[in-house]
């Protein structure tokens, strides 16, 4: 039966690094339940990749807590062993030693994660058969394209299942087909109870994939779910469009309109308190003898949101 | 820890197979060691040439000394010769890991940096311990097999050679397997922790083996320089030789403990 309130696997309040005088997070909380995606966003240098090796154990925090699956993330090494036995990480450049196989990569780190001799191979053969890599097991990483190497990382991060998955973008050139595979494993995990970071700049993806958003510019600049992110506050476009597209003869816009787009017969109006204006206008467009068949206040997009934000 | 410190030794002596510009090292050191045995001991008898020994006083000095220990052991002039020339051939052995350390130790942990492979050794639950003492066994012992390996074989060619030649069997002492089976492991530990200091602090995998080459090499042979000699007549300074290099390698292994500092690695790039 499913639990359905989970204790967080990541619990943080306050998270804060700096590297010399450079602060590279601040004020950073968070709360991930088991099977729950976070999107995390922002610019290069925003400090993505410094909480997300803040919470797999890899970097201590100068200030605030975590517990992450359940241990207390420390300032020492050995004390975040354990946290980093519970966490996956598939880190922006895969990172491979290219004179090795495939296989013998993933047995090293198979070896490294404690995973029983006895089960290595089995565990390893099964996760190169999920990542259409089999054929290519023996050859040396050195030879492999960018996005099988990307598969190689993912199969890497999950050898020793971990119940906390890091994904520092992932879909970096990745093709179309082998970025539907991760989005579908993405899926399938979540099934399965694991937590997810992803960290990325393709925003498509984080509204495709994942439950919570947060936007960092070194601290937090919005958390919440990317759906109430897009339409948070209302927006002030206007989307017109009727038969022919074109102005009727002796119409003309109020002044308070600006016209952002037209295309064909669709026309993209700023507007100024647009739940006033919109009758109004369609109104005198009517009047004028325009058979609109559309008429919307349009919501601004997570990207335009985004965009915002980090502006 | 020690199941984490094999898995990096085991990938570690994998990509030094797997890497070709190694091999010369491993193959040429090794065959010009087996090799100085024979030629040293086979032209031994030059020790023993008078003409030499008036023209120059470093040979009488060492003409002595060979009729010293030709009479102090009940040898033949021409055995305790060869003997003393395979004493020297031991002071290659014992700078043969020097060697072969520097050039693969420089490379331990700048290269991990340069590949960027080390934050995903880094993300497993392996302590610091492991990663540090699994690499340095990986420089250190390919290097001390091959030493020993060449030293055995080349004393074996030699004892063959000066017999068919001479009709006299020799055999190596004491001194020749101290250097070889004692003193080579062992300033190949202090090679091995100097170069992975060095490639921890440097970014770049050539500048961090020049600095080996330049630096430490000529500082360790300087001191081999000194104390070499004594070595070679004196058992006590060899003991003490010994004791000082173990001490220098469990201090050099505190250092390099405390430069490598994983947050520093990974910030840096970070």
């Amino acid at each position: 039966m499913v639990d359905p309130c989970p204790r967080p696997l990541i619990e943080a309040r306050g998270l804060c690094r700096r590297f010399g005088d450079r602060v590279a997070l601040q004020d950073f909380d968070l709360s991930l339940a088991p099977g729950s995606v976070l999107g995390l966003l922002g610019p290069n240098g925003a400090g993505k990749t410094t909480a997300m090796r803040i919470l797999a154990g890899l970097l201590a925090a100068d200030a605030g807590t975590a517990l992450v699956a359940g241990h207390e993330l420390r300032a020492s090494e050995a004390g975040n062993a354990a946290i980093r036995a519970s966490c996956g990480l598939v880190p922006e450049q895969p990172g491979f030693y290219e004179r090795l196989s495939a296989i013998d990569n993933l047995r090293f780190y198979a070896g490294l994660q404690g995973i029983d001799r006895a089960e290595i191979d089995p565990r390893v053969r099964e996760l190169l058969a999920r990542f259409g890599l089999t054929a290519r097991a023996e050859d040396r990483v050195g030879t492999y394209s960018k996005g099988m190497q990307q598969r190689l990382s993912l199969a890497r991060a999950l050898l020793h299942r971990p119940s906390i998955l890091f994904l520092d973008e992932p879909t970096a050139g990745l093709d179309p087909v082998a970025t539907a595979d991760l989005h579908a494993l993405i899926g399938e995990l979540r099934q399965q109870g694991c937590a997810m970071i992803l960290s990325t700049h393709v925003l498509e993806e984080v509204e495709a994939l994942a439950d919570q958003v947060l936007v960092l510019r070194t601290r937090p600049l919005y958390a919440g779910s990317p759906q109430a992110m897009g339409s948070a506050e209302p927006g002030n476009r206007v989307e017109l469009a009727w038969d022919g597209g074109e102005l009727p003869d002796g119409f003309a816009w109020p002044l308070t309109v600006t016209v952002k787009q037209h295309k064909g017969e669709v026309w993209q109006l700023q507007v100024e308190s647009p739940r006033q204006a919109l009758p109004q206008l369609l109104q005198a467009l009517l009047s004028a003898g325009a058979r609109v068949y559309r008429a919307e206040i349009q919501a601004p997009s997570l990207r335009e949101r985004y965009l915002e934000l980090i502006r | 820890m020690r199941s984490s410190m094999v898995w990096i030794m085991w990938r570690e002596l994998k990509d030094q197979a797997q890497n070709r510009m190694l091999w010369p090292v491993y193959l040429l050191l090794p065959l010009v060691g087996m090799a100085a045995p024979v030629l040293l001991s086979i032209s031994s008898a030059g020790l023993l040439s008078p003409k030499l020994a008036a023209v120059d006083p470093a040979s009488a000095a060492i003409m002595q000394s060979v009729k010293q220990m030709a009479l102090a052991y009940g040898w033949e002039l021409e055995r305790a010769a060869a003997t003393f020339m395979l004493r020297v051939a031991g002071g290659y052995f014992m700078l043969m890991p020097l060697a072969i350390v520097a050039v693969v130790g420089g490379y331990a942990i700048v290269g991990e940096k340069q590949q960027r492979s080390l934050e995903p050794v880094l993300a497993t639950p392996i302590s610091t311990d492991a990663l540090l003492l699994g690499k340095f066994l990986a420089v250190l012992l390919p290097a001390v097999c091959a030493t020993v390996l060449a030293s055995v074989l080349g004393a074996a060619a030699s004892m063959l050679g000066f017999y068919l030649l001479n009709g006299i069997l020799i055999w190596p002492d004491l001194y020749y397997w101290a250097a070889t089976l004692v003193l080579a492991p062992l300033i190949g530990a202090l090679t091995a922790l100097a170069c992975l200091h060095t490639s921890i602090r440097m970014q770049d995998p050539l500048a961090a083996i020049q600095i080996t080459a330049l630096i430490l090499i000529p500082a360790l042979l300087l001191l081999l320089g000194v104390f070499g000699p004594t070595m070679l007549i004196n058992l006590g300074v060899l003991g003490l030789v010994v004791l000082v290099l173990l001490i220098l390698s469990l201090c050099a292994y505190a250092y390099v403990r405390r430069s490598f500092n994983r947050e520093e690695i990974l910030g840096r790039r970070g």
